[in-house]
C-alpha cells in the first residue's frame, strides 16, 4: 500500500517545514482518501503529450463552487435528495467527517471521503420526505373496522388463522433459503384438512357408546363418589329431621360452598396436586363445614 | 356482524408517486392516479412482525426511525419495537499459506436484528406500507414480513356435509 511509505515522507516534510515558518498541516496531506491525490496533481497545467495522450488532451474545467454555498436556510430538502442518492458532499451543506482518525488527528473531512459514500444515507428520507409520501400513499389505505377492537371479538367471529412469511433480500442468488421452511404446505390443502376433519369429528362409532368411567379424560364432579360423600355427611350434619329427599339433595347442591369445593376436587384432579390447588381446596372444606 | 365493506384498490402509479413526489404530485393526481374500488372483501390482519436484519447497527436505527414514522403517519397501530440480541458467526482461520499451524487470523460477522409488529391492520393498508418500506430498504439490509391473517369458518363447514342430504347415509369406517 503506498499511504503508508507516503505517510512516512510526508511526515519527514513536516518536521522540516516549521523551521522555516509554515505551521499549517493540512488535513488532506496526511490521509490517503479516494480522491484526494488524484486532485493534488492536477492535469490542468501541462498536458502530457509524451506518453499517456488521452489523459491530458483537453484541459479540465473548474469544479467551481459546491452548491452548499448557494443553499438558502429554508429550502425544500425533497428536491434536493428525491431518491435514494450516493453522498454527494457538495450538496450536502453539513459538516460531517467519518473514518477513523489519524493518531492526535480528527477523522477525514466529507470532501472525497470514501466511508460516506459507502454507507447508506437516509437523506432521501427525512420527516418532511416521509409525509409528504405519506400524504400521496393515504388514498390507497383503508381503514380498520372500528367493531373488531378488542382481540376477543376478533377471534369470535374470524377464528381461523393463517400465517404466511415473506423474506425480502439481495444476493448473488435469487433464492432465499429460509422460504424453504414450512409448517403446512399450502393453504388449499390446510382448508382440505379442516373440512376432513371437521366431518371425521361428527362420526360416531357403536363401541363409544360403550365408555366407562375408568375411559373418560377428565374427571367430573357429577355422580362421582366425592359428590355422594359430601351430601350424606351434609344431610347427617345438619337437618337430622328433614329426612333424605331427593329436593334437600338438589337444594344441597345449588349452595355456592358446595360449588366451590366441587370446583377444588375438580381442580385438584385434574390437574395434579399443586400448592395453591391444596390451599383452595382447605379453603372450600372450611367453608362446606363451617370450621 | 355487519358485512365488511372493504375495498381493494389497485396501486397503479404506487412507483411514480414515490419517485417524485415533490413537484410531480399535482400533475400525477390530475391525470394519472386511477384508483379503482372494488367490492372484493379486504383482507384482515390481526399482527404483521417485521425483522429486519443487517450487519450496521446505525442503518437499522435511522431505518426503524423511518417505517415507525411512516407507520405513524399512515394511522397503523405499532406493538412492539424491539432489539433482538445480534449474533455473531466466528471463524479462524491459519494465517499462512503452508505451515505456521499456530499463527492464525480470526473473523466475525455480526448481524444485528430490529423487530417491529404492527396490530390490526388492513390489506390494503399493509400492503401499501409493506411496499413503501421495501423500495426504501437500504444497501445490505435484508428483511422477513410474518403476517397473521384472520378469516371466517368457510361456509362448508358450518354444518356437516351430510346433515344437507338427508337420504344419503354415510358409512362409518
Amino acid at each position: 500500500m503506498a499511504s503508508p511509505s507516503s505517510k512516512a515522507f510526508l511526515s519527514l516534510g513536516r518536521i522540516y517545514i516549521p523551521l522555516l515558518g509554515f505551521n499549517k498541516s493540512s488535513g488532506k496531506v496526511t490521509y490517503a482518501t479516494a480522491l484526494s491525490i488524484n486532485s493534488s496533481s492536477g492535469n490542468k497545467g501541462l498536458p502530457d503529450r509524451g506518453g499517456r495522450g488521452s489523459l491530458g488532451r483537453r484541459p479540465r474545467r473548474d469544479a467551481g463552487e459546491p452548491r452548499t454555498e448557494k443553499m438558502p436556510v429554508d429550502q425544500d430538502w425533497t428536491a434536493v435528495y428525491p431518491a435514494a442518492a450516493p453522498f454527494r458532499p457538495s450538496s450536502v451543506p453539513l459538516p460531517v467527517r467519518m473514518g477513523y482518525p489519524v493518531k492526535g488527528g480528527i477523522p477525514p473531512e466529507k470532501k472525497g471521503n470514501l466511508e460516506l459514500i459507502k454507507i447508506p444515507n437516509f437523506l432521501h428520507l427525512t420527516p418532511a420526505a416521509i409525509k409528504k409520501h405519506c400524504e400521496a400513499l393515504k388514498p390507497f389505505c383503508t381503514e380498520w373496522p372500528s367493531a373488531l377492537d378488542t382481540d376477543a371479538k376478533c377471534d369470535e367471529h374470524f377464528p381461523i388463522k393463517v400465517e404466511s412469511t415473506d423474506y425480502v433480500s439481495a444476493g448473488p442468488s435469487l433464492r432465499n433459503l429460509s422460504a424453504r421452511i414450512v409448517h403446512l404446505r399450502n393453504y388449499d390443502y390446510a382448508m382440505y384438512l379442516l373440512t376432513v376433519l371437521y366431518h371425521e369429528s361428527w362420526k360416531t362409532e357403536a363401541w363409544e357408546a360403550e365408555k366407562t368411567v375408568a375411559d373418560m379424560e377428565e374427571y367430573s364432579w357429577e355422580d362421582s363418589p366425592s359428590q355422594k360423600n359430601v351430601l350424606d355427611l351434609l344431610l347427617r350434619m345438619k337437618v337430622a329431621g328433614e329426612g333424605d329427599g331427593e329436593e334437600v339433595r338438589q337444594q344441597l347442591l345449588g349452595r355456592r360452598e358446595v360449588q366451590e369445593y366441587k370446583d377444588s376436587v375438580t381442580r385438584l384432579k385434574n390437574e395434579g396436586e399443586s400448592e395453591s390447588g391444596m390451599v383452595q381446596y382447605k379453603e372450600a372444606v372450611k367453608k362446606v363445614f363451617n370450621l | 356482524m355487519a358485512s365488511l365493506m372493504s375495498l381493494r384498490r389497485e396501486l397503479f402509479s404506487l412507483a411514480r408517486i414515490l419517485s417524485g413526489v415533490s413537484h410531480l404530485v399535482r400533475f400525477l393526481l390530475f391525470f394519472l392516479m386511477q384508483i379503482t374500488v372494488t367490492e372484493e372483501p379486504d383482507m384482515l390482519f390481526q399482527k404483521v412482525v417485521i425483522l429486519v436484519k443487517g450487519h450496521d447497527r446505525a442503518v437499522l436505527d435511522s431505518y426503524e426511525f423511518f417505517a415507525t414514522m411512516a407507520a405513524k403517519e399512515l394511522g397503523i397501530t405499532i406493538g412492539k419495537v424491539f432489539e433482538p440480541p445480534k449474533a455473531i458467526e466466528r471463524l479462524t482461520l491459519l494465517k499462512s499459506i503452508h505451515i505456521f499451524k499456530k499463527h492464525r487470523v480470526q473473523y466475525e460477522m455480526r448481524t444485528h436484528y430490529r423487530c417491529i409488529e404492527l396490530y390490526n391492520i388492513t390489506g390494503c393498508t399493509a400492503q401499501v406500507y409493506l411496499e413503501y418500506i421495501q423500495r426504501n430498504l437500504p444497501e445490505g439490509v435484508a428483511m422477513e414480513v410474518t403476517k397473521t391473517a384472520m378469516e371466517k369458518i368457510p361456509d362448508h363447514i358450518l354444518e356437516p356435509l351430510w346433515k344437507e342430504i338427508p337420504t344419503d347415509d354415510k358409512p362409518s369406517q
